[in-house]
């Protein structure tokens, strides 16, 4: 049976269409890696059920993916207090240097090491251009946590990337 | 989607920090394009079929277990030296552990830090929706204890332990089946042979298995597979013009639920239940190791099987050895069904519902089993 065959699952496989690839770049920012964020859109679409869908579609999936991203991170986290056998580093190709700005990447880092809900709120507004009171709905808070969470983030990115500064030209 | 960020809500022009913050994501986001999805194309009907609810029973059971233990870890506080409750606590971790290991039919394996289970003749497949048409590579578990790859061309197996790390692979046998060196397929063939064929020694794989997913780990190369499905293009290969039927619910299928009560209740794949649509018209069965055959054609109400009759083996008693309790109500349906298909001339309806396939005896005897196809 053919997916185009069953009329609700029809039009997943058109939001499928639509709303993959930019769900996958979303959740690359709360993820890291390429293979977790497909996973993570992957198993979204696996347990959607389009009559479910409240509000606009994209909106839905929006915090579905949230949702989901939350889950890995937990249970990436679980994994490391358990699972300690060694990995491989975290190596970049080696075009990745020329491609790659220092800079952005040492921002990227940055915002990866922030805690879950400020990284949202910086990918959400900066990645994603939501508004405040956008973020605020997909994230379940008000929109003056938004606006607090976004300046805390600010604030700790300019001081790490300032630190970061100053050990590069120390170092 | 729309720039509605800083600028905008705050009233004022973005900093040189927010300039730099958002160029730098969407330059990650751009890297991933069509280009580089593992599977650009839209999965297979059976990953968009609604999940079925986890029973009340399990929940309600899981909650009354944590506080049982909890209870009597408190309680045991109380009337014990704590050296006592250190000792009892170390006990139970030990006894947890030795339960984990391997046990003939069923695997538990501490994963990541969370037990889950693999249940002996679960099968992962990796799937590929290439143009060219789908190919899939299997992993199962067989309940001797061996863990079998095949690609269709080739085979290995190996026995499988369990160990704190997950599950270990070790003397992996290769037997080919097909003698094209051609016939490679897919980057999924390039890892599994990094993973085992081109391993000089074989050794310890890991196994992770999260949600419908399993991944095996060697080293730093790692293969994902997930839950074996349906895909379309097997769909349509099953689907001949002249059993049209089939393009549904073509292929072996296993028992998956039964119906009792109004509730569904999952069957183990220790309980083993199985049939098989043949393009032919030929219907055949293995229903708790008692094999049948019989003949299948389709109705407007779905498939109607005649004709069952006993081949070998018979079912007894002993048949539900080693079921577990809500198994044996399991298995007191599918004897219904199996009595309404062993008399002969008592006919089935099948009807097919997505990936699943519901049995129904006609003359009311016994109850509906659900069947997925694997």
């Amino acid at each position: 049976m053919l997916i185009e065959d069953v009329g609700a699952s029809g039009s997943v496989a058109e939001l499928f269409r639509q709303h993959y690839l930019p769900l996958v770049r979303l959740a690359i920012q709360l993820v890291d890696t390429q293979a977790d964020a497909e996973d993570v859109v992957q198993d979204v679409f696996a347990a959607l059920d389009p009559d479910r869908i409240s509000g606009t579609a994209e909106h839905y999936l929006t915090r579905a993916v949230l949702n989901r991203c939350r889950s890995v991170l937990r249970r990436r986290r679980t994994a490391r207090l358990f699972h300690r056998a060694p990995r491989p580093p975290d190596v970049p190709a080696a075009d990745a240097e020329v491609l790659i700005r220092e800079r952005a990447r040492t921002i990227r880092a940055c915002v990866d090491a922030l805690p879950t809900r400020q990284r949202e709120v910086l990918v959400l507004r900066y990645f994603g251009g939501r508004s405040v009171a956008e973020t605020a709905e997909l994230l379940g808070v008000t929109p003056g946590a938004v606006t607090s969470s976004a300046s805390r983030a600010l604030t700790a990115l300019a001081t790490t990337l300032e630190d970061h500064d100053v050990r590069s030209i120390i170092g | 989607m729309s720039d509605r960020s800083s600028a905008d809500d705050a009233g004022h022009a973005p900093s040189a920090l927010e300039t730099e913050l958002r160029a730098a994501l969407h330059e990650r986001g751009a890297a991933v394009t069509t280009a580089t999805l593992l599977r650009p194309d839209p999965p297979g009907v059976q990953e968009f079929l609604p999940r079925r609810p986890v029973p009340r029973w399990r929940i309600v059971g899981a909650v009354a277990a944590v506080s049982v233990v909890i209870l009597a870890v408190v309680l045991g506080r109380g009337v014990m030296a704590p050296q006592q409750v250190e000792r009892t606590l170390a006990g139970a971790t030990t006894t947890s552990v030795a339960e984990s290991s391997f046990d003939a039919s069923r695997v538990t394996g501490r994963l990541w830090g969370a037990t889950s289970i693999v249940t002996a003749g679960n099968s992962f497949s990796v799937s590929t929706w290439e143009p060219t048409g789908s190919r899939t590579m299997t992993v199962e578990f067989t309940p001797d204890g061996t863990v079998v790859f095949h690609d269709g061309n080739r085979e290995l197996r190996g026995p499988f332990t369990t160990d704190a790390r997950g599950l270990a692979v070790a003397e992996i046998s290769v037997r080919a089946t097909s003698t094209d060196e051609n016939d490679q397929f897919a980057q999924e063939t390039a890892a599994l042979d990094a993973l085992l064929f081109r391993t000089p020694s074989p050794g310890h794989l890991t196994a992770v298995l999260a949600g419908d997913q399993l991944t095996l780990e060697h080293g730093a190369t790692a293969v994902r597979y997930r839950s074996a499905g349906v895909t379309p293009e097997a769909a349509r290969a099953a689907g001949a013009a002249k059993y049209p039927v089939v393009a549904a619910i073509g292929g072996t299928w296993r028992a998956a639920a039964v119906r009792i009560g109004g509730q569904n209740r999952v069957v183990s794949t220790a309980t083993s239940v199985s049939f098989e649509l043949a393009s032919n018209g030929s219907f055949s069965a293995n229903l708790l190791g008692a094999a049948a055959t019989g003949r299948w054609w389709a109705t407007g109400h779905g498939l109607v099987v005649t004709g069952f009759s006993e081949t070998s083996g018979s079912l007894s008693p002993g048949a539900s050895g080693g079921l577990y309790a809500h198994e044996l109500e399991v298995l007191n349906g599918l004897m219904g069904v199996r009595s309404a298909l062993s008399s002969g001339d008592v006919s089935v309806s099948f009807a097919a519902q997505g990936a699943q396939l519901i049995v129904t005896p006609t003359t009311g005897f016994g109850a509906p089993v659900t069947f997925v196809q694997g």
